[in-house]
C-alpha cells in the first residue's frame, strides 16, 4: 500500500491516496443524492486518519465547492435546480450566518459555546430526523388507504401551504418548484437555516433540504438540486477563506474531488430511479446516524463516533449505488422490450 | 443557445472566480490567525512543490489558487463524467417530480 502513500507538504503528513478517493467518493454519492455538503462525514473521517481539525474542515470545504458544481450541473439538466429560489435564499442565508457567528461569540463570552452548541445540534438532528420519518410513515399510511392519492398529500393542510398563502409583497412565482409565495418566505427560511447552520458550525445542507420541502413547499428533487446550488456557493467561499488562512491542503482536496466527482455523478443520477419519499426516508436514517455520532462525541467517544459516521456513510453510499444499478438494469430491460 | 440552468451555473462560476479578486482589490482583510505553519517542500517535486511554495510565499494567492483549482476541476470533471454517462445510453433529460 506504500505505493499509494503520498506526502502532503501543507498538512505535513503522509496519506494514502486510495483513502482520499474513498472518502471523496462516499461523500460525493451521499451529497449528490441528498443535496448536502457532507461535512459531517468528511471532517471526522480526515481527522481520525491524522489531519489536524482546522485542515480537515478547510480541505473538506474546498473539495465541497468543486463536488457541488458536478452535482449541480447534473441536477440542473434534470430540471431540479430552482435558481430564483436559491438566489432568494442566499440573501437570507448570508445575513443568518453573520447573526449566528455573533451569537456564537456571545455564547463563547459566557463560556457556554461548546456544550450548548453540541446539545442544540443533537436536539436539532433528532427533531429533523423524527419529523422526516413521521412524514414518510404518514405517506405510507395514506398510500395504503388510497393508493391513488399516495403522491398527493393534503396540500391545503401543510405548513408550507399556509406559509405560501401569506400575502406579503412582492409575491414571486418559482417556476421550477411550481410554487407562488412572498419573496420574504425563502429569504426568512434562508435566514433561519443560515443562523442555525452558523451556530452549529456546519454547512447547513441537512437543515436547508428539509426546510425547502416542509417550509417552502418544494418537491423533494427540487429541494435537493436547489440546496446543492447553495452548497456550491458556500463551499467556494469557504475554500477561499480557509485557503487564505492557510488551512486547506490543496493536494488532498484535489484527490478527494476526483473521487467525489465520480460519486456525485452517480448519487445524482440515482435520484432518477427513486421517488421523493424514499429519498426522505434514507435522509431520516442518515440524520439519526449523524445524531448518534454527535451524542458519542459528547460522551467523549471521539474515535468511535468518527468510525461510526464513516462506516455509516459508506453503507448509505452502497444502498444508493444499489438503487442506481437496479434502476439502470430495469431501464435497459424496458428499452429492450419496447 | 445555453439553457437557463447552464447560464446560471456559468454566471455563478464567473462570479465565484471573481469573488476573491474583488475581495483582494478591496484590500482584503487580515487572516483570523497568525500563521505559524510552513509547508516542508524539501522532499517533494512537481505540483506538490509548487503548491507548497505558493503556500509559503503568499497566502492570498494560495486562497485564489484553491478556489480556481476546485472550480475548474469541478467543471472539467462534471463535463467529462456527464459525457461518459451519456455513452452508457441512459435517458438523462428532464425528470418528472414524483413524490
Amino acid at each position: 500500500m506504500d505505493a499509494f502513500t503520498i506526502y502532503l507538504p501543507i498538512a505535513g503528513l503522509h496519506f494514502n491516496v486510495l483513502l482520499l478517493l474513498l472518502i471523496g467518493f462516499t461523500v460525493g454519492v451521499c451529497g449528490g443524492f441528498f443535496g448536502i455538503g457532507g461535512a459531517w462525514i468528511v471532517t471526522p473521517a480526515l481527522n481520525i486518519f491524522g489531519f489536524p481539525m482546522p485542515y480537515a474542515i478547510g480541505t473538506d470545504l474546498a473539495h465541497m465547492g468543486g463536488k457541488s458544481i458536478v452535482s449541480t450541473i447534473r441536477h440542473g439538466k434534470f430540471g431540479n435546480v430552482d435558481v430564483r429560489l436559491a438566489v432568494s435564499m442566499i440573501l437570507g442565508t448570508t445575513v443568518g450566518m453573520e447573526l449566528g457567528a455573533g451569537l456564537v461569540i456571545y455564547l463563547e463570552r459566557l463560556g457556554l459555546a461548546e456544550s450548548v452548541i453540541r446539545k442544540i445540534y443533537v436536539v436539532f438532528l433528532a427533531l429533523i430526523g423524527s419529523y422526516v420519518l413521521y412524514d414518510y410513515l404518514s405517506h405510507v399510511r395514506r398510500s395504503r388507504r388510497s393508493p391513488a392519492a399516495a403522491g398527493t398529500p393534503p396540500a391545503q393542510q401543510t405548513l408550507a401551504a399556509r406559509l405560501q398563502r401569506i400575502n406579503l409583497p412582492p409575491m414571486m412565482h418559482f417556476k421550477t418548484s411550481g410554487i407562488c409565495c412572498s419573496m420574504w418566505l425563502p429569504v426568512l427560511v434562508g435566514l433561519v437555516t443560515g443562523l442555525v447552520a452558523s451556530v452549529l458550525g456546519v454547512g447547513g445542507g441537512f437543515i436547508r433540504m428539509p426546510a425547502l420541502i416542509y417550509l417552502v413547499g418544494c418537491p423533494t428533487l427540487v429541494a435537493v438540486g436547489t440546496d446543492l446550488f447553495e452548497v456550491m456557493i458556500t463551499g467556494a467561499y469557504g475554500a477561499f477563506t480557509y485557503g487564505v488562512k492557510g488551512r486547506v491542503d490543496l493536494l488532498a482536496a484535489m484527490w478527494m474531488l476526483l473521487g467525489a466527482a465520480v460519486g456525485a455523478q452517480m448519487g445524482t443520477v440515482a435520484v432518477k430511479y427513486v421517488r421523493g419519499y424514499f429519498i426522505r426516508l434514507l435522509f431520516a436514517v442518515t440524520i439519526f446516524i449523524a445524531c448518534a455520532s454527535v451524542l458519542m462525541k459528547q460522551l467523549e467517544f471521539t474515535t468511535v463516533s468518527a468510525v461510526l459516521i464513516l462506516t455509516a456513510g459508506i453503507a448509505i453510499s452502497l444502498v444508493i449505488l444499489g438503487l442506481l444499478v437496479r434502476g439502470v438494469v430495469r431501464e435497459r430491460a424496458e428499452r429492450r422490450l419496447s | 443557445m445555453l439553457s437557463r440552468e447552464r447560464r446560471a451555473v456559468l454566471w455563478c462560476t464567473v462570479g465565484l472566480l471573481a469573488l476573491p479578486v474583488v475581495a483582494w482589490a478591496a484590500g482584503g482583510g487580515k487572516p483570523a490567525n497568525k500563521l505559524v505553519s510552513v509547508a516542508d517542500t524539501r522532499y517533494v517535486t512537481g505540483l506538490a512543490k509548487w503548491t507548497g511554495d505558493v503556500y509559503n510565499t503568499n497566502l492570498w494567492l494560495y486562497g485564489l489558487v484553491v478556489v480556481v483549482t476546485m472550480v475548474l476541476m469541478g467543471l472539467i470533471l462534471g463535463a467529462a463524467f456527464d459525457r461518459l454517462l451519456g455513452l452508457l445510453g441512459l435517458e438523462l433529460g428532464r425528470l418528472e417530480h414524483q413524490e
